[in-house]
């Protein structure tokens, strides 16, 4: 034993070198990356059947700039958190790595203490500010290869950092996984927050206005400001638009806000009471549950509120449409047969058929493909639960089990995520979970908050 | 392959320069050389890991159980006091790693017991900063690993 | 130095570490509202809340009679001579105790002919938010088709569910639940 040490510490440094030596002879070092991307057609793999274990340091703030400095914490911090949220890296804790030292520029990132840490890749960027101008590198690095994989450059404004975080999650998943993420997707829903009355004689009556946020819940930002009860947001395919049920004028109409111009359409006029619009996803048509014909049914309509058609014919109630991904099908709610239940119409009106027999299940929502589901409140106790329908296999799953009672699901807009309210933690708050109920997030806190959808 | 760096690291140019000023006229004997060492080096980290990687003086017990299956070792060598590593395996891995390492060894097995293999003479302290790392990693049981008294 | 044990002889001695001990497992949340022991879904005749509607003969605004024609439309809805008809749990069919509240309503009605009303439906909280505004819409219609079969013109008439978007008793138990399952009644032009 004492003979093999001996000759390991006489080879150690022997090996060192030929280990340099070895790596002097592989090609030079490529010029610096070009501006725009370098891309190479390689994706970060890491063990066998594993999800790579990715790393993301502070990004660089090479300039004193205090708001540079503060904008590469929040970059790493959102991007880590994004690349979390698909689960498709094994992202590992950042304050694992606080003893490794920032790396002194892009380039020389020391790729022995993070193999040591066991990251496969290694995420690094750097925020530089001249005047309001941004300009943010990402890398994507390679920690056994000690190569870099991808890089982007983005310039912009800095008024919201989060976002370049978000773009470059997304484009790590699509060069990376082939994934859609939906970094960039937001969030509507209603919310009672700032606890204004609704003008009137009835006291305590709360407005509810719709809010918008991004995916993460955070940038929470109100949208309308009529000061009654606003409920129910869908977006447009383009997210450029909501349609929503508002009793501005004291019963339930259907409101387009175009929120980039501050304009608003109403559709249909003075022509009775609609509620629970909802866009087509080629968002030509909105299909929506309506009392005109004496009770509730589901009807179509143009995006301008021509080509009215009425879908169902029945004196129960028909209410909760929502599309299929192709647009060829309208899932609703009907209690036809005493009890709410979802069903399923074409939309030319024809095909009705019944999908779930639960005690009670309402808000259908479709999930987009490749998956072809649809996830819906089913009342499972006292309180409801989110369950799932595969209509391939004709299967129902469960993804929520009974804590607080679990309503208003909506997919994300690559089917993996749902958002969903909940009152597990004290007042209606809105919540994220994977199809797998897994992942659960909560994305709001002030106030109640409803019926959420997410954008595309 | 383009390399990661935008500039050249100290140990590359280093490197580079060697070979640069290597004349064209001697033989290269530096793959030969590679080979050789490469097949020493194999073989001299072969040998102790026949007897499971790292070599260290278990502590004896009179009351041990054979070990039943194939589980994580942790190795805590004497060396830890120096340079603050122990070793997943045989992998040498900083201490303040240790926790976030486990806990990706573990992502994917039922089984969450780790087995701790120290030198007799590893003091109470050093012991129990690697339990701290393990219970972070979200470890409930760690077996010591020791030798029969009177084995050898 | 002493010769590194073999595998076959390593030895293991199994400690428990205190670690976390076995906090493993938090048991779900329970349900913040539990339903009271009547039963879940189908509840014929659930009991009855606890208001003054039962009353047979509810006239008791009468006395003001001559204050009723000329207070506000805003003090008129606050304390407003007609009164709210309750329903059972997921139900929209009009109780008994509901027809007496309707046909006082119906003789109000009738002796001031120009008011105009909204009925308006309301749920309590344990359906869902979307089906809430259809079974608070089939309340108010109910109450409107029995005050029609009163004799009063449909044309006074109008209706608007609030689904449990309006609750009038916060609170998560059966006295708030009977409370909001209702149609209230707001006097709209007199």
């Amino acid at each position: 034993m004492m003979f093999h040490r001996r000759l390991h510490l006489v080879l150690a440094p022997l090996a060192a070198s030929a280990v340099l030596v070895v790596s002097a002879q592989q090609p030079p070092p490529a010029a610096p990356a070009p501006r725009q991307q370098s891309q190479i057609e390689i994706s970060l793999t890491g063990d066998a059947g594993a999800p790579p274990r990715l790393a993301v340091p502070d990004f660089l703030a090479p300039s004193d700039d205090p708001e540079a400095q503060e904008m590469a914490r929040t970059i790493a911090q959102v991007l880590w958190d994004d690349l979390q949220f698909e689960r498709e890296f094994y992202m590992i804790p950042r304050d694992t790595y606080r003893t490794i030292p920032a790396a002194p520029s892009l380039g020389e990132a020391p790729f022995d203490r993070w193999r040591e840490l066991g990251a496969d890749g290694l995420v690094v960027g750097s925020v530089s500010k001249t005047g309001n101008t941004v300009r943010v590198e990402m890398r994507l690095l390679n920690v056994r290869g000690r190569q870099q994989i991808y890089a982007r450059e983005y310039s912009g404004s800095a008024a919201n950092p989060r976002l370049y975080a978000h773009t470059m999650a997304d484009e790590l998943h699509q060069s990376q996984r082939a994934l859609r993420g939906v970094a960039r997707t937001r969030l509507a829903f209603s919310s009672d927050r700032n606890r204004e009355r609704v003008a009137g004689p009835i006291d305590n009556r709360e407005v509810k206005e719709i809010y918008v946020a991004d995916y993460d819940g955070a940038n929470q930002r109100r949208i309308t400001v009529n000061r009654s009860l606003n409920i129910m947001p869908s977006w447009s395919p383009d997210g450029r638009s909501l349609v929503y049920t508002s009793y501005r004028r004291g019963y339930p109409e259907l409101l387009i806000s175009n929120i980039f111009q501050g304009t608003l359409e109403t559709p249909l006029g003075d022509r009775g009471q609609s509620m629970l619009g909802v866009f087509s996803p080629d968002g030509t048509r909105i299909a929506f549950a309506s009392n005109r014909d004496g009770n509730s049914e589901i009807y179509v309509m143009n995006r301008d509120g021509s080509g009215l058609r009425r879908l169902t014919t029945h004196p129960g109630a028909d209410i909760t449409p929502t599309w299929s991904p192709t647009g060829t099908q309208i899932a609703f709610t009907s209690d036809r047969t005493g009890s709410p239940q979802v069903w399923i119409i074409g939309a030319d009106g024809l095909n009705l058929r019944r999908l779930t027999y639960e005690s009670y299940a309402d808000r259908a929502t479709w999930s987009p493909a490749p998956y072809n589901e649809i996830a819906f409140a089913a009342r499972t106790g006292p309180g409801f639960d989110i369950k799932i329908y595969n209509l391939a296999e004709g299967q129902t799953r469960q993804i929520t089990f009974g804590e607080g009672t679990n309503e208003s699901p909506a997919w994300s807009p690559n089917g993996r995520h749902l958002a969903f309210t909940s009152t597990r933690a004290g007042r209606t708050q809105i919540f994220s979970i994977d199809r797998d109920g897994r992942n659960l997030r909560q994305l709001t806190r002030e106030g109640n908050n409803f019926t959420p959808h997410w954008s595309q | 392959m383009p390399k990661v760096m935008a500039q050249p690291s100290a140990g590359q140019s280093r490197s580079r320069g060697r070979r640069v000023s290597t004349s064209l006229s001697e033989i290269n004997i530096i793959p030969l050389v590679d080979v050789m060492l490469v097949l020493l080096i194999i073989f001299m980290v072969a040998a102790p890991m026949m007897q499971r990687g790292v070599e260290v003086n278990l502590p004896t017990s009179s009351r041990t159980q054979p070990v039943q299956e194939t589980r994580l070792y942790v190795t805590i060598p004497l060396s830890y006091r120096d340079d603050g590593r122990v070793y997943i395996e045989e992998e040498a891995v900083a201490i303040e790693f240790l926790g976030e390492r486990v806990r990706q060894v573990m992502l994917n097995s039922e089984q969450k017991d780790v087995f701790v293999r120290g030198d007799g003479a590893v003091q109470l302290q050093e012991l129990i900063d690697v339990f701290d790392r393990l219970k972070e990693a979200g470890i409930e049981r760690v077996g010591i690993v020791a030798q029969q008294r009177g084995a050898r | 130095m002493k010769r590194q044990t073999r595998l076959q002889l390593a030895m293991v001695v199994l400690l428990l570490v205190a670690v976390g001990a076995c906090a493993k497992k938090t048991p779900p949340v329970a349900r913040p509202a539990p339903p009271p022991a009547t039963g879940a879904t189908a509840v014929p005749t659930p009991p009855l809340p606890p208001e003054p509607v039962s009353e047979p003969v509810p006239v008791p605004p009468m006395p003001e009679e001559d204050e009723i024609g000329s207070r506000s439309l805003d003090d008129l809805n606050r304390e407003s001579p007609l009164q709210p008809a309750f329903f059972a749990y997921d139900a929209s069919e009009v109780t008994p105790a509901a027809q007496a509240a309707l046909q006082a309503n119906a003789a109000i009605l009738r002796k001031y002919p120009t008011w105009q009303v909204t009925i308006e439906g309301h749920c309590d909280e344990r359906g869902t938010a979307e089906y809430n505004l259809a079974l608070g819409e089939r309340r108010a219609l109910t109450a409107r088709d029995y005050l029609i079969s009163l004799g009063i013109a449909a044309d006074r008439l109008r209706t608007v569910s609030y689904g449990k978007e309006f609750p009038f008793e916060p609170g998560s138990n059966e006295g708030a639940w009977a409370k909001n399952r209702r149609a209230h009644f707001v006097i709209t032009a007199r």
